[in-house]
């Protein structure tokens, strides 16, 4: 009856038509059934997955750069507090030093004689011997046989002199000898060097009244340490009634095991006698 | 250049020694790094190459430290001797025989330094001081000896190589 041609005109007039009219119905009145509700239940977890995803890929990014950033900035950071603690040390070291040459000074002042502060630099490589080396020699005017103390007592004397370096053998060293007396009762004898850091004062007579913690000083009779410093305290006493000397172990007031500068004392060179006529 | 090196390694040794180690806390009875040295030179070293260096070394040590003079330049000397006898009839390659022969010397100048102190007067350690210093000592050389006998054989290796070398002359193209 109708060629396929009109009918097809007829179809596409009818749907233009039918979505005209569904159109006008829509825009003037949204449709209120549950299939939207439906669809956004339905696409909503993966739109919020991409969306997350998105925005997780975004955030690292960010993120990234960010910590690029906080890295080094953290690095930067850990160097000057590297930096700071060791200017705090440095500082610290400063202060003691400070404090160390102080006591030195205010002692210096009270020596018969000029001084000359040193520096510890090296320790004698045996076990068995106890000598340092000190950062002063002959250009500074020192030369064997000069005493070296500290403000807390005698530290030894000067065995060997370079240009600008020296040997100072301790007293707690075996070979050496320092004369020195009790203070509280004047009882005399030698301070020798002994093992463990301490000393024995030698030939006490066994008749002389000392007790333990008696200070002992120089006597000054050994002509290298000036009288009355402090070489230490008396710290056991041994005796049996047989014996003709005491003996007694002096604690060395000095603490050696810290001992980083001392003051050599520049006592005037001894006159050497010349020619006898 | 090889006595500068031996100088170099000698002198950061004694640094190491006096000024370093001492300032360490629980190290003052380390036992004296030169040892090793000695015992290194002794076993690989020809004798025209050790005898002199062994001998700066002993005069060098000795004028460091407060004892009698002479007495780190025996105690090396004796070293280079034994290490030389025991080397000829024992390969030194063994690191365990090395630890030996550094505690050896360990021993040898402990003796040497008590005999000498024994010399000197009756002013003696006390045994068990002594007894403590040595025990220390050795315990050191068991701790670090090892470590020193794996160094002393590439340095031996590294050595061979460059004698190997120097012997060989100069490359060709700069011939």
């Amino acid at each position: 009856m109708f060629s396929k041609k009109t009918v097809l005109i007829f179809a596409g007039i009818l749907l233009i038509t039918v979505n005209i009219i569904f159109l006008t119905i829509t825009i003037r009145r949204p449709p209120s059934f549950g299939l939207g509700r439906v669809m956004i239940a339905f696409a909503a977890p993966f739109q919020d997955l991409a969306s997350r995803a998105v925005k997780g890929v975004r955030e690292t990014w960010r993120n990234y750069f960010s910590l690029v950033s906080v890295a080094e900035e953290n690095q930067r950071l850990k160097q000057l507090l590297g930096q700071a603690a060791e200017d705090s040390i440095l500082q610290r070291e400063l202060e003691l030093e400070n404090k160390r040459l102080r006591d030195l000074l205010a002692f210096q002042r009270s020596l018969p004689h000029p001084a000359i502060a040193a520096q510890i630099i090296a320790k004698d490589p045996s076990a068995w011997f106890n000598t340092v080396i000190i950062d002063k020699g002959a250009a500074d005017g020192l030369r064997k046989g000069l005493p070296a103390v500290t403000s807390r007592g005698i530290a030894g004397q000067v065995v060997e002199v370079s240009a600008h370096q020296s040997k100072l053998m301790l007293i707690i060293d075996r070979n050496s000898a320092v004369d020195a007396l009790v203070q509280r009762t004047r009882a005399r004898g030698i301070v020798k060097g002994a093992e463990r850091d301490d000393c024995y004062l030698d030939y006490v007579m066994h008749e002389d009244e000392m007790r333990v913690g008696d200070g002992v000083v120089s006597s000054g009779f050994d002509g290298v340490y000036p009288k009355g410093l402090l070489i230490g305290t008396v710290a056991a006493i041994n005796f049996q009634g047989s014996d003709f000397f005491k003996e007694v172990r002096v604690t060395p007031s000095v603490d050696f095991d810290t001992l980083e500068e001392v003051l050599v004392i520049l006592k005037p060179t001894p006159r050497v006698p010349t020619d006898r006529k | 250049m090889r006595f500068f090196f031996y100088i170099a390694t000698c002198l950061g040794l004694v640094v190491c020694q006096t000024a370093l180690i001492p300032r360490l806390p629980a190290m003052g009875n380390f036992f004296d790094l030169l040892l090793p040295l000695v015992v290194y030179l002794a076993a690989f070293r020809p004798l025209h190459e050790s005898v002199p260096f062994v001998m700066f070394l002993g005069i060098l040590m000795d004028n460091l430290s407060g004892g009698a003079f002479g007495l780190y330049l025996t105690s090396y000397v004796w070293l280079l001797i034994g290490v030389r006898l025991a080397t000829s009839v024992i390969r030194a390659d063994n690191p365990i025989l090395l630890v030996t022969l550094i505690m050896a010397g360990v021993l040898l100048q402990n003796v040497i330094f008590f005999g000498a102190l024994a010399a000197a007067g009756p002013n003696l350690p006390h045994p068990g001081d002594a007894l403590r210093v040595i025990t220390e000592q050795i315990g050191w050389v068991l701790l670090v000896g090892p470590f020193l006998a794996v160094f002393m054989q590439h340095a031996r290796r590294f050595m061979g190589k460059r004698m190997q070398r120097a012997d060989a002359g100069p490359p060709a193209a700069a011939r």
